[in-house]
């Protein structure tokens, strides 16, 4: 507050990093990145990756992952795959953007309902994306523009 | 009694300097995680060329949806739960821009009468019995764990410890659901075939006009719903 009482004006780095920004803003520039992506290579998918990383890992434990669950990994490279990069790059802009604005911060867990929900819930999700032949985004936000009706 | 954990001491007050302090060393931090990022993806970039571009894009997605706190699976649930609308209607509004993008692609692609389709270049999954139960599944999970397949990474990158649990599960769930989709490929359950707008209705034309109508006729639906919800409240 100055002195003449006034609400004091938004800087622009407030304005770009650290308010939020409205959900229109965020749907259009979503679009545009998914754009981009279209044209450099396939359409955008997030979960499409998740089941080559959890056969990877459980293929640590000596579960032959390509009879058993229908997962080729041999020759497999960590970032040498579209979706693998789009999901790391995807995670580590979030946290990029909480930083930036200063607002990251570990949120903890209060309730150990919490994590059984959370648990749970991952187990729901990953085997609906599988069978659905894909997540949220690959399976609605790539599917819905482009006319199939699988939405 | 709603459960509350009192076993946690009172949180400690920083001081301005300690915010200060902290707000520094976050920017500091992002600003390496970046540098950090780029020169991995240039890193790898001669086995695989598109690498840099892919990490520039995936931290722009991750940005933007951070930023605007936009969730695919809110879309749905909000208007069930709260009458709120307002991410559902700026959802359609992706998707309006997107098919009109898609359009464009798919003309050059297919040529503008569709010539150049095939059953197999035809973009789009398979409909089946497995799909629709597997959107239901993935429908639970996600409101169960907090967030949809991008919102778990986005929460994860903003420090939400739910979802970093969640997050193995996931993986878990999916490689083995591998085993559920090996066991039913080519029976009854799988048993449909792709359906592609454009040919159902003739043309790339009529199917944009259909699908921008029918996008309209929802966004003002969610507006409609908006306002009926909200007249109850006051």
């Amino acid at each position: 507050m100055d002195q003449n009482n006034q609400l004091e004006k938004p800087s622009l780095y407030d304005i770009v990093l650290k308010r939020e920004w409205s959900y229109y803003t965020g749907a259009v520039l979503i679009v545009i990145f998914a754009m981009a992506l279209c044209m450099v290579g396939s359409t955008w998918g997030v979960s499409g990756a998740l089941g080559t990383w959890g056969s990877m890992f459980l293929g640590l434990f000596g579960i032959d992952t390509a009879t058993v669950f229908n997962n080729n990994t041999s020759n497999y490279s960590f970032f040498a795959n579209q979706a693998s990069i789009t999901d790391i790059g995807l995670l580590l802009g979030a946290s990029i953007a909480c930083l930036l604005a200063a607002q990251w911060k570990i949120r903890n867990i209060k309730h150990y309902k919490q994590a059984l929900a959370a648990i749970i819930g991952g187990l729901l999700m990953g085997v609906g994306a599988k069978m659905a032949g894909g997540c949220n985004i690959g399976g609605l936000f790539s599917q819905l523009p482009q006319f199939s009706l699988a939405a | 009694m709603p459960p509350v954990s009192n076993k946690r001491p009172n949180r400690k007050r920083l001081t301005a300097e300690q915010k200060l302090r902290n707000k520094r060393i976050q920017i500091i931090v992002a600003c390496v995680l970046i540098v950090a990022l780029l020169i991995v993806a240039f890193v790898v970039a001669p086995t695989y060329p598109k690498a840099p571009l892919l990490m520039v894009i995936g931290l722009g997605l991750g940005y933007v949806m951070q930023r605007s706190r936009f969730c695919f699976t809110a879309a749905y649930r909000d208007p069930g739960l709260t009458g709120e609308t307002k991410l559902t209607r700026a959802v359609i509004v992706a998707f309006a821009l997107s098919t009109i993008f898609f359009f464009g692609k798919h003309a050059s692609q297919f040529g503008a009468d569709l010539s150049g389709l095939s059953a197999d270049n035809m973009p789009g999954n398979v409909i089946n019995l497995q799909m629709c139960i597997g959107s239901f599944i993935f429908g639970i999970g996600a409101v169960l764990a907090g967030g949809c397949a991008s919102g778990t990474f986005v929460r994860m990158g903003e420090g939400y410890v739910q979802l970093w649990i969640c997050f193995p599960f996931f993986c878990i769930g999916n490689a083995v659901a591998g085993a559920i989709t090996k066991a039913t490929a080519g029976t009854w359950f799988t048993a449909g075939s792709k359906v592609y707008l454009p040919q159902l209705f003739g043309g790339l034309v009529p199917a944009l006009l259909i699908q921008l109508l029918a996008l309209l006729g929802l966004w003002i639906l969610a507006w409609w719903w908006e306002n009926k919800k909200r007249a109850q409240f006051n």
